[in-house]
């Protein structure tokens, strides 16, 4: 496959992620806190809290530090007049191309984290397939919304 | 053309029923496994005397209330008991008329039709329970007449999908003889499924039937001799899969399929008879797959895959369009019927040797410590250590040399293994919506990916993936899947 897309996604996405990942601890935290309090109640072996409070250590350190600026480096996207282009994955690295003539619909979404970086999602969909591209400024995020919608009008047929 | 609203066959009430019935039949039986357990029989009766009942009464209003009419437009249909539905169906919006008859049907002349359209309803469209042959010709004929798609000669409109019109008019067809079809039943796998059920219905029995005989019987089987035993065991197994054979000679007896125009058109079925149309637009892609247990003898069935609609769906809402062919018999099946597709086996290119390497590695790397630890603790049982990672070695081998792929003009065809099952998947260009290639870092610095083309399927995606491709092969097929050398923007009409 040719070179590796040139558009980065924003650099604030590892901090989307890192949220998402704190997210994740405190509910698993407060998970083992409860099982902490059952074993204290029913008298049963502390191991099972402790085991529980090492996996979710382990899950923390993944998600907080490891895993999100590996996923950002290997996020990358290229729009051109008649295709998409990404990139994204961080064992196995998956780069799709989608025909802008097989585009359905493409939407953008924002939840209240994306929100608070100011960031969007874009969601392009195909008839067999869903793609997105998370963390890009809102602004950019319409803009490629809208450049899609028009470059997608290509007459289905012709090609 | 009538605009009158009309009502279906009267005997439409038997088919609303008998789908009612299969419908709660699940209901109906837990039921009485749940009441036959206390001992309420009469109660049962009585509940399912009721409930014949209500289900009479039910099926006569819904057929009271059922009706249907065409206009020029199209075909409109009124329904529901309480709340009335009203549904519209442009004619030009239909994709397929298919008709069923079971052996009732048959009987009275009638025919079900259901109408399919392109919408995003994972519902028939349209199903109407029981038509005379003759309303039912009529009224295919006048949703297709004005089809602008498919300028269909309007002499022949009406013999058209009729077995004698395309043995005179040499259309291409295939046909499954008894000897197939007998194949087909015995190396289906399903008397799996059937020997489950007959356990569970023998387990079952229990409740109903009395304790004297069931103890005479148990203390009977228990007092035979081995061989006694093992004979009644062949026995079993025999009687399950002589259910399996009658399963699928039923289902796919006279299993026709005709190429017309545009169309594929099926019949199949001794106690149901169905006609499907399955128009050509609608096919994402061709596939052949063999079961390990046909494989052997280059066995297996064609399938396609469809957007939209629910054609008469099998297994993972694939199609069958024929249920036992040779390998080899491919290429002339695909000549006579779908010629827009082409087999070329020869064509295939073996993956690369560095993805049978890569299995072995990653196969020894998930089996070193169990076996480390059989090895370790019982020494004795080392055989079984062998003869599973010996196993696990041929699976990747077999995984390795099955793999394979081609690329001809517009058409992509890939050819994979899985669980045992060999399939091989023909797409055109236009059809894949999306292409992906997938790369580990080991994988990369092999030098091997794999390739992932997405197309669709009734209304979700469908994934094919091959593996083990060179970067420069994987180079070639992004060349020819991408169109960006194909047009430019100026060519595109600004709104």
């Amino acid at each position: 496959m040719r070179e590796e897309p040139e558009q980065r996604i924003e650099r604030t996405a590892i901090n989307v992620w890192r949220t998402h990942g704190l997210i994740t601890a405190i509910i698993l935290l407060i998970l083992v806190g409860a099982v902490f309090a059952v074993s204290y109640w029913f008298e049963w072996p502390y191991w099972i809290s402790a085991i529980g409070l090492g996996v979710t250590l382990v899950i923390a350190i993944i998600h907080l530090g490891l895993i999100p600026p590996i996923r950002w480096r290997r996020w990358r996207y290229q729009l051109y007049d008649q295709e998409i282009y990404i990139q994204h994955g961080i064992i196995i690295v998956k780069r799709t191309l989608v025909p802008m003539i097989r585009v359905q619909h493409v939407d953008t979404k924002q939840g209240p984290i994306l929100k608070k970086f100011n960031l969007s999602t874009l969601q392009v969909s195909t008839a067999a397939t869903t793609h997105s591209i998370p963390a890009l400024t809102v602004k950019e995020a319409e803009r490629l919304r809208d450049q899609i919608s028009i470059l997608a009008r290509v007459d289905q047929d012709d090609i | 053309m009538t605009f009158e609203p009309k009502r279906l066959h009267i005997s439409a009430i038997l088919f609303i029923a008998l789908k009612t019935i299969k419908e709660s039949i699940v209901i109906i039986f837990s039921l009485i496994f749940i009441i036959g357990r206390i001992d309420f029989f009469n109660y049962v009766i009585l509940g399912m005397a009721l409930m014949v009942a209500g289900i009479i009464l039910f099926s006569w209003l819904k057929w009271l209330r059922f009706k249907y009419a065409l206009d020029e437009d199209g075909l409109k249909i009124e329904q529901g008991i309480i709340i009335r539905h009203h549904r519209s169906i442009s004619k030009h919006r239909i994709q397929s008329i298919n008709f069923s008859q079971t052996i009732i049907h048959r009987m009275f002349g009638l025919t079900e039709v259901q109408i399919e359209t392109a919408g995003s309803d994972m519902e028939v469209d349209a199903k109407l329970s029981a038509l005379t042959q003759t309303e039912a010709k009529q009224l295919r004929k006048a949703l297709k007449s004005s089809n602008a798609e498919q300028a269909i000669d309007e002499t022949t409109e009406d013999a058209q999908y009729d077995y004698d019109y395309a043995l005179k008019n040499n259309l291409p067809r295939f046909e499954i003889s008894y000897k197939r079809l007998f194949i087909f039943g015995s190396t289906s796998g399903g008397f799996g499924l059937i020997f489950a059920v007959v356990l569970f219905i023998m387990n079952e029995a229990e409740v109903f039937v009395p304790d004297d005989i069931y103890e005479t019987t148990t203390n009977w089987l228990f007092a035979q001799a081995v061989t006694t035993l093992i004979i009644l065991i062949v026995l079993f197994l025999l009687f399950t899969w002589l259910i399996g054979v009658l399963g699928s000679v039923v289902k796919y007896g006279d299993f026709t399929i005709i190429r017309y125009s545009d169309e594929l058109y099926i019949t199949r079925g001794l106690w149901e008879k169905k006609q499907l149309t399955i128009p050509l637009k609608r096919i994402q892609a061709i596939g052949f797959k063999q079961n390990p247990l046909r494989l052997p003898f280059d066995l297996g069935f064609v399938y396609v895959e469809i957007a939209g609609g629910e054609v008469e769906t099998g297994q993972n809402n694939r199609t069958i369009v024929f249920p036992l062919l040779r390998r080899k018999e491919l290429t002339s099946f695909f000549e006579s019927l779908v010629p827009e597709y082409a087999t070329n086996f020869d064509e295939i290119k073996p993956i690369s040797k560095r993805l049978f390497a890569f299995y072995s590695g990653i196969v020894t790397l998930i089996l070193v410590l169990p076996i480390g630890a059989l090895l370790y603790f019982v020494p004795n049982l080392w055989w079984i250590g062998l003869i599973v990672y010996g196993l696990a070695i041929l699976y990747s081998y077999f995984t390795y040399k099955m793999m394979g792929f081609y690329q001809i003009d517009n058409q992509l065809c890939m050819q994979s293994f899985l669980l045992g099952s060999k399939q091989i998947i023909f797409m055109k260009k236009r059809r894949i919506q999306a292409f992906e290639k997938r790369q580990s870092l080991l994988q990369k610095r092999i030098n091997i990916a794999s390739i992932q083309a997405s197309i669709m399927n009734n209304f979700i995606g469908q994934h094919y993936s091959v593996s083990g491709l060179t970067e420069t092969q994987i180079g070639n097929l992004s060349d020819w899947y991408s169109y960006q050398d194909e047009y430019k923007l100026e060519d595109i009409d600004q709104p």
